[in-house]
């Protein structure tokens, strides 16, 4: 092999830098590489768009309009439900709106605007369906988190908001 | 050329490992050093100061193989106020009119032939500086240590988890 180089190089002025490429290709590697996996750009298209009329098997994400208020929340009040509420709330949540959902989260601050007061007497008389129309869609200040939070999450959301509240503010009828 | 006598064949191999090391060399400075990103995002900031959860941004990570970056209308929850006029969210402003992704630079890298799903591994709750380290102490995030096989059977070892082939070589 070196000796066929060497013949090689002796007939042509070029070989040295053609060897020296060829070997910091097969070096550094050339052509697709596994460990690139498989992961969305951003703005890339997941999948191509549906035709018209397609209807959603399973999940969906319907922005509701006007219809918000008569949604019902899908998840009943469990332990464990409420756990993985707790837990959503304070990834999502807690950054703007506090630990406890005062509205005295640490961003609070940096954006400049007077952040909701979760157990307050405002969100206490909103429906489920209308608080997760906020998470979704936002409101005022609010951008709405329905790209960084899935609907079904937000939905565990909803039953942690309403578990504060009642921490606060027992139901009337109960000291 | 003509004046000089044909290299030796010494000469060839010397000529060749010197190709080989000053690649090797160069890898070496360019994987294990912060890289730059397009823009300036600090995990410090973020995850450090403001104490964003990882899954704020990353929540894909809790869903599927990609922990996933958000899109850049999703940056605006916060930064339509927060950081305004400042030069690295004037660069994202310019993004979002012009409709253009961020070309953010790979930093953490698997070996070839492994397909990894953070899911199961949000799922058990292994934390995430277990494999990307203390983020939120970093200003430019760098591959704290390389996730070769002997780290992940170790680790799947330690946790009861399966250590079958086809659990990542499928």
């Amino acid at each position: 092999m070196i000796e066929m180089l060497a013949a090689l190089n002796r007939r042509g002025r070029f070989a040295v830098p053609l060897i020296a490429g060829f070997a910091a290709l097969a070096v550094t590697g050339c052509g697709p590489q596994m460990e690139d996996q498989p992961s969305l750009e951003t703005y890339e298209e997941a999948m191509p768009p549906m035709p018209a009329g397609t209807i959603a098997r399973s999940g969906g994400d319907p922005l509701p309009g006007d219809g918000a208020a008569a949604l019902r929340n899908p998840f009943p009040t469990t332990r464990e439900y409420l756990a993985r509420g707790a837990a959503l709330f304070a990834i999502y949540c807690t950054p703007c709106h506090g630990a406890g959902g005062r509205g005295d989260g640490l961003v609070a601050g940096p954006l400049g605007v007077e952040v909701r007061d979760l157990t307050g007497e405002h969100v206490a008389a909103l429906t489920d369906g209308e608080i997760f129309r906020t998470i979704s869609a936002g409101n005022g200040a609010m951008l709405g988190l329905r790209g960084l939070i899935a609907p079904e999450e937000r939905w565990l959301i909803v039953l942690e908001v309403r578990a504060r509240q009642a921490a606060v503010a027992p139901p009337s009828g109960q000291p | 050329m003509r004046g000089l006598s044909p290299p030796s064949t010494l000469g060839l191999v010397l000529a060749f490992a010197a190709v080989v090391l000053a690649a090797g060399l160069a890898w070496f400075l360019l994987s294990s050093r912060p890289t730059p990103q397009p823009i300036a995002f600090s995990h410090r900031l973020h995850a450090g100061q403001y104490q964003l959860d990882c899954l704020f941004c990353h929540g894909n990570a809790a869903r599927g193989a990609a922990a996933s970056i958000p899109a850049v209308r999703d940056c605006y929850v916060c930064h339509w106020s927060v950081g305004e006029g400042r030069p690295e969210i004037v660069k994202l402003e310019r993004l979002v009119e012009e409709g253009l992704p961020i070309r953010w630079r790979k930093i953490v890298r698997l070996p070839e032939h492994v397909q990894f799903s953070h899911e199961p591994h949000v799922r058990r709750g292994i934390e995430c500086a277990v494999c990307h380290g203390q983020v939120e102490e970093m200003e430019m995030t760098h591959q704290i240590r390389e996730l070769k096989m002997g780290v992940c059977v170790e680790c799947h070892w330690e946790n009861r988890a399966s250590s079958d082939c086809l659990v990542c070589h499928h």
